[in-house]
């Protein structure tokens, strides 16, 4: 669906500093249909840029992007049919009507014109403004209003979504509807690419991911991938069904335990010995009478794994 | 016209039934104030003296005020606004093409100023019916209203476009200076054209008409004066031509041109606007030249008219040549994205060459349409046409090439530095220049014409006679300072081509 092929964008540094700033340094990377990727960095890393680049409202210094394979800065117009674009910063149309706004977009993307009142009526009780249909767009909050923008996003029922902090200024019940949203466009086979800065809930509903910094992209792909090829460590969480047996010491005599951390009845510790001899490891303390409740292994969460990644851990 | 979403979506806010009522009762009560003043008058309503004229003439004039003026600053607004709120890259997203989103701005920014002129409507054709005017000619009037005022709607939309943060009230007080200017223009009565108002407030001349021959006086924004009516016909290449249909035809073609402009940059990367391609700013100037060369009057003195012409190519090529320049990004885009190594030196000049040739070619047309129109008081060579036609192109590649130089330096609002720069240098110029009182010296005007470019437009033989050196001298002074700009220009253009980022990332996962 997005096709990034060496693209980069070089901006000026602020007047007074020497230099310029690459917000996009020769990016290359695809996402594939029916994908939810999400683009993950700090403030500052270029993800703002590539998403605007992607929709074809700024133009690389460099490099082309496709979209449906249709190259973005050749037909720009084209390749916005199947975008639906929803910016971090934006502001609504505050002296229309909340049903007139999304109207608006539903024409300027020229569905058919017998079609749009529907339309317009199912994608604002998508969003739960039912009861605001007739309201003033000045008398939303914020929430509501980030609700109309993604109203305004999928009115034309884009194939690709491009959203930028979608989440932002949405409370803690519209975050959780919004991930239920979302969800639901991936299941009926919408692509999204998103950047939040809620790493937890990328984790939770991306299928791919690329982690961005300084305009670089640090890793990106499935991201089960993704966390195995950070060198991710395998930390395992074992637990007694009795204090009884000295499982601490236990662990200390056995090859591959490193970093543990004993306590009455529980363990937790480093192994980076493979599947099989985890499995071997559990079996031998079983035999040496520890009573085993349950092995739980622990793996990095995304927030981790970027928070190690940023500071230069792996790279 | 509803069928544009963006059209649809201004009707919608400015239209809402309250709002329209209270100006439709406002309107109403000030035209029945009025008409009905006029109306107790001891004078008759019928008539070219008549009150029933009076008030026509009023009504249009105040329409033209409204439509030009409020409508003008509701265009200045339109893109601005949306750029200042966010809002314009969701416009930019759609599929609306760049031409309806700008038709839709163009027709829907001033919907509530064309509301307005809608309730004013009635008392018109009161005040038409009572001064037992033609119907035919209220309705050329409003043809001239509505053309006068879309074709500066779009000027206004195009300034709405390229204003930057910052400079909204700025954008808005020019696009007033400009509808003053062009409304007080004594136009038809001026010295060097033969040509009438181009501007809406034309449509009040048109609605007091008794018949179709040429208005017998001229009303501009400032003042009306009674004129025999031959000094108002338009003569173009010397033939009287009607002037309803040669504003109606300038008017629209001027629009057409912001209209491209706009057209081609409403939904581009604000960084990338380039106004008109190479060609097309051809095109701007040789219709500009059309219009000043087949309207003007070769009657009066010929070196004067030579200067009025010379001036206004200034300002238009000077246009020209700004909306040639590439800024940072242009730049750096061209570079990364040239498949040689090395910029062009018609990129590492650009728009030097281009616009030497353009300007040159216009001063050129200038000299020969004026060597056509020969004065026998005058003392005319084409040597000296040609060498002025240089100096003069020379000119305006030196100082195009100075902002183009500054354009490509780092800082805040490089562009509108340079401009203030050259603005201050040509005010002490004038200033140090006048005091000494040299500008019209002959013996010492050719030293002048190293800093100014006006005595380049008086030179004749004599003038030449006294310090031919000194004229040569200034011409080769001008192309040193165009080498040095380009040379700057040059070294920034290099220094840009140096910061391309290292070699290409390669994949983590290979």
């Amino acid at each position: 669906m997005i096709e990034l092929n060496n693209v980069t964008k070089e901006y000026d540094l602020p007047p007074g500093q020497p230099g310029q700033l690459i917000a996009a340094d020769r990016l290359t990377l695809s996402v594939a249909d029916g994908e939810v990727f999400g683009l993950v960095g700090p403030n500052g890393a270029g993800k703002s840029t590539t998403l605007k680049m992607i929709c074809g409202l700024m133009l690389p210094t460099s490099g082309q992007i496709k979209v449906n394979g249709i190259d973005v800065e050749a037909q720009p117009e084209a390749a916005q049919e199947h975008i639906g674009y929803l910016a971090d910063f934006f502001n609504v149309y505050d002296e229309l009507k909340v049903w007139e706004y999304v109207d608006y977009f539903a024409r300027a993307y020229k569905l058919p014109a017998e079609k749009i009142p529907a339309r317009v009526r199912e994608v604002i009780a998508q969003m739960g403004l039912e009861t605001k249909y007739d309201a003033n767009v000045a008398g939303l909050s914020r929430g509501m209003k980030q609700r109309l923008g993604i109203a305004r996003a999928i009115v034309h029922d884009p194939p690709l979504l491009v959203l930028d902090e979608p989440a932002s200024g949405l409370d803690p019940k519209a975050r959780l509807e919004l991930k239920d949203l979302l969800r639901a466009m991936h299941r009926a086979g919408k692509t999204i690419f998103i950047t939040s800065h809620v790493l937890p809930d990328l984790e939770e509903i991306c299928t791919s991911l690329a982690i961005l910094e300084k305009g670089k992209l640090l890793r990106h792909g499935k991201i089960a991938d993704v966390m195995r090829s950070a060198g991710q460590i395998r930390r395992v969480h074992m637990r007694l069904a009795s204090a009884e047996f000295a499982l601490g010491t236990w662990l200390a005599s056995q090859p591959n335990v490193n970093e543990i951390q004993a306590g009455p009845g529980a363990a937790e510790f480093v192994f980076p010995g493979s599947d099989v001899e985890l499995a071997a490891l559990v079996r031998a303390a079983v035999l040496a009478g520890a009573p085993i409740y349950s092995v739980e292994e622990k793996t990095d969460s995304l927030e981790e794994l970027f928070a190690r990644l940023s500071t230069g851990e792996v790279m | 016209m509803l069928a544009n979403a963006e059209v649809l979506r201004n009707v919608r806010s400015q239209l809402r039934p309250a709002k329209m009522a209270i100006a439709a009762i406002i309107v109403g009560l000030l035209t029945l104030v009025a008409a009905a003043g006029l109306n107790h008058l001891s004078i008759p309503a019928a008539g070219p003296s008549g009150w029933g004229f009076g008030l026509l003439h009023l009504l249009f004039w105040l329409q033209a005020l409204i439509l030009a003026g409020g409508g003008g600053i509701a265009c200045v607004n339109a893109i601005y606004r949306e750029k200042d709120h966010n809002t314009f890259d969701f416009q930019r997203v759609t599929r609306l093409s760049p031409l309806e989103l700008t038709l839709g701005k163009l027709l829907g920014a001033p919907a509530f100023t064309y509301f307005i002129c809608l309730c004013m409507l009635p008392a018109v054709l009161f005040a038409a019916a009572r001064g037992r005017q033609n119907f035919t000619i209220v309705l050329a009037a409003y043809v001239v209203l509505l053309v006068g005022a879309i074709s500066f709607h779009v000027f206004a939309l195009l300034i709405s476009l390229l204003t930057v943060r910052g400079s909204h009230t700025a954008a808005v007080i020019f696009v007033l200076v400009v509808l003053g200017v062009i409304s007080s223009v004594p136009a038809g009565i001026g010295y060097f054209f033969r040509l009438g108002s181009l501007s809406p407030f034309y449509s009040a001349q048109v609605a007091i008409q008794r018949n179709w021959s040429p208005p017998a006086f001229v009303s501009t924004i400032w003042e009306e004066s009674n004129l025999p009516s031959a000094s108002v016909a338009d003569v173009f290449f010397g033939h009287p031509v009607r002037h309803l249909i040669v504003m109606l035809v300038i008017d629209l073609v001027l629009g057409a041109w912001c209209l491209l402009a706009l057209a081609r940059n409403i939904k581009r990367d604000p960084t990338q606007y380039e106004l008109y391609s190479p060609l097309q700013s051809v095109g701007i100037v040789a219709f500009i030249n059309l219009v000043l060369l087949g309207f003007v009057n070769w009657k009066v003195n010929l070196i004067d008219v030579q200067a009025t012409l010379l001036t206004l190519n200034g300002v238009i090529l000077g246009s020209i040549g700004l909306a040639q320049l590439r800024n940072r990004d242009r730049t750096r885009r061209l570079l990364r994205t040239q498949e040689s190594a090395t910029p062009s030196w018609v990129d590492l000049a650009w728009p030097a060459p281009f616009l030497f040739l353009v300007a040159a070619g216009a001063s050129l047309l200038v000299s020969v349409a004026a060597n056509a129109a020969h004065d026998t008081l005058v003392e005319w060579s084409t040597a000296f046409n040609i060498f002025r036609s240089l100096f003069f192109a020379a000119w305006i590649v030196r100082d195009t090439q100075f902002l183009q130089w500054m354009i490509l330096r780092r800082g805040k609002r490089p562009l509108a530095m340079g401009v203030l720069y050259l603005l201050v240098f040509y005010a002490c110029a004038w200033i140090v220049f006048t005091s000494f009182g040299v500008l019209r010296n002959p013996d010492q005007m050719a030293f002048t014409a190293f800093v100014l470019p006006t005595p380049i437009y008086y030179l004749d033989h004599a003038a030449w006679s006294v310090r031919p050196a000194i004229w040569a001298a200034a011409f080769v002074a001008q192309w040193v300072m165009i080498v040095l700009c380009i040379f700057a220009q040059r070294n920034s253009i290099l220094e840009l081509a140096r910061q391309a980022s290292p070699a290409p990332q390669t994949d983590p996962f290979a």
